[in-house]
């Protein structure tokens, strides 16, 4: 470690800021994001006048005991990595956190609209947008093409030049990750929950929002997972890395940066979503007579996500034997 | 543009899509060249059968408003249906008035209502 100090610097510094940032995002948007909407709702679930002066005091706690042992976890984790001066696990760290708070937050709101949400009400009536959403409107292909070529490059580096520290779970389960998301975003474009009759143009301007949201996170995600695997690439397939000593430092610090820039675009665009869609119904928080909403964005199927995940779970588990 | 279809409506699903439509392209919020998203956006949206929305916009095509181009898209071709007798034109405006006189509305309601609705339609198309 005596080595590499003023790398070792940055990286806490870059660390320091990312804690910082997690602790103001769960006190400035996450703790209280089942009232988004006002006490009428619970994470987008209708709920009856009251609600929060007997029930909800017990869905609220359940949902703070949440999103604590999620905090707990990603601290302890972190707490290792530090410990043991893993430093290039930094990057996987922030990364798989990031993913980790999807999928739990995910499934308890799926959880709550299965439970507390069985019995939504049902509109006789539905509102549809004639607005054509054409895939290349949201999603750069020369954008995708890019990160193929990445991706084919990265994989074309290790499997003929690889050194012998080389190990494939990253490169795979990087790989799974950055292909898996694809789904999700044409996903998020060809869906659009039904509207309701009233101050229908605001929802879909609002569910819109919401949907180039999740679509710019999600490729921020995809590049910070790019930058990653081009990095352990790099590391393991270029002959010269080895003689180079601050490359290590330089790929985690860069991936650490854009971490970074991307969490502050998130904490940005999350809070004018809660501002614009404040005095609307969350999405989902009805049924359209001929279809229900399972989850609070649009296009997200609980099944595609929940087999993406599982996916990525029995990765890890093979790996890890 | 925004459609809106209601269960309560006795009219067919496809029929409520149908006369939206219409109704869109004659006060002028669908003007000629405008795209329609396609049948799956629209079925996917509603959460309906994709015939549904396919015969609805079949019968678009067919009564001259709509241009269905494989692969090209759906676009509104013109403001006016295409020829029809004098006879068959009235025949939806005749059962109309025939349910109003049936409800108990006066003549002077009747055309009172006529009006409003005329210059409703009037007003959409010439803010445009």
């Amino acid at each position: 470690m005596s080595g590499h100090s003023s790398g070792e610097w940055l990286l806490l510094f870059s660390t320091s800021l990312i804690v910082i940032y997690l602790v103001f995002y769960l006190v400035k948007r996450q703790w209280n994001y089942p009232l988004n909407h006002g006490p009428g709702f619970y994470l987008g679930v209708e709920v009856a006048s009251g609600f929060y002066a007997g029930e909800g005091v017990l869905w609220l706690k359940r949902y703070h005991t949440i999103l604590l042992t999620e905090r707990l976890i990603e601290a302890l984790a972190l707490a290792a990595i530090l410990v043991s001066g893993r430093w290039n696990l930094l990057p996987v760290w922030a990364g798989g956190m990031a993913v980790f708070a999807t999928a739990i937050f995910l499934g308890f709101t799926a959880y709550t609209r299965a439970t507390l949400g069985a019995n939504q009400p049902v509109r006789t009536s539905a509102v549809v947008s004639l607005e054509t959403r054409r895939l290349g409107d949201y999603i750069s292909w020369p954008a995708e093409v890019s990160m193929a070529v990445i991706i084919a490059l990265c994989w074309a580096l290790l499997l003929t030049h690889g050194d012998a520290h080389l190990r494939w779970n990253g490169p795979v389960v990087l790989t799974y990750v950055l292909v898996g998301l694809l789904p999700f975003k044409i996903g998020v474009v060809r869906e659009n929950p039904p509207l309701p009759s009233e101050r229908a143009e605001e929802h879909y301007r609002w569910a819109d929002a919401q949907r180039r949201q999740w679509l710019r996170l999600w490729d921020g995600m995809r590049w910070f997972f790019i930058i990653i695997l081009a990095g352990y690439a790099l590391l393991h397939g270029w002959p010269a890395a080895s003689s180079i000593a601050w490359l290590r430092w330089l790929v985690v610090g860069i991936a650490l940066a854009f971490w970074l820039v991307l969490m502050g675009i998130q904490f940005r665009d999350s809070g004018r979503l809660a501002a614009m869609g404040r005095d609307l119904r969350p999405l989902g928080s009805w049924s359209g007579p001929f279809r229900r909403v399972t989850l609070m964005m649009p296009g997200i199927s609980p099944w595609l996500f929940g087999a993406w995940f599982a996916g990525l779970v029995l990765l890890l588990v093979f790996f890890r034997h | 543009m925004f459609l809106t279809v209601d269960t309560r409506d006795k009219r067919p699903l496809y029929q409520q899509i149908v006369d939206g439509v219409k109704e869109l392209i004659a006060r002028g919020d669908l003007r000629e060249g405008a795209t329609l998203p396609s049948v799956r956006q629209v079925a996917g949206d509603l959460g309906v059968n994709l015939n549904t929305i396919a015969v609805a916009y079949r019968r678009l095509q067919e009564e001259g408003f709509l241009n269905i181009r494989h692969g090209a898209g759906t676009v509104v071709s013109s403001r006016r249906a295409r020829s029809v007798e004098e006879d068959e034109l009235r025949q939806p405006l005749r059962t109309a008035l025939t349910q109003l006189i049936l409800a108990g509305r006066s003549e002077g309601e009747i055309t009172a209502a006529v009006q409003q609705e005329l210059a409703f339609i009037r007003q959409k198309g010439d803010s445009r």
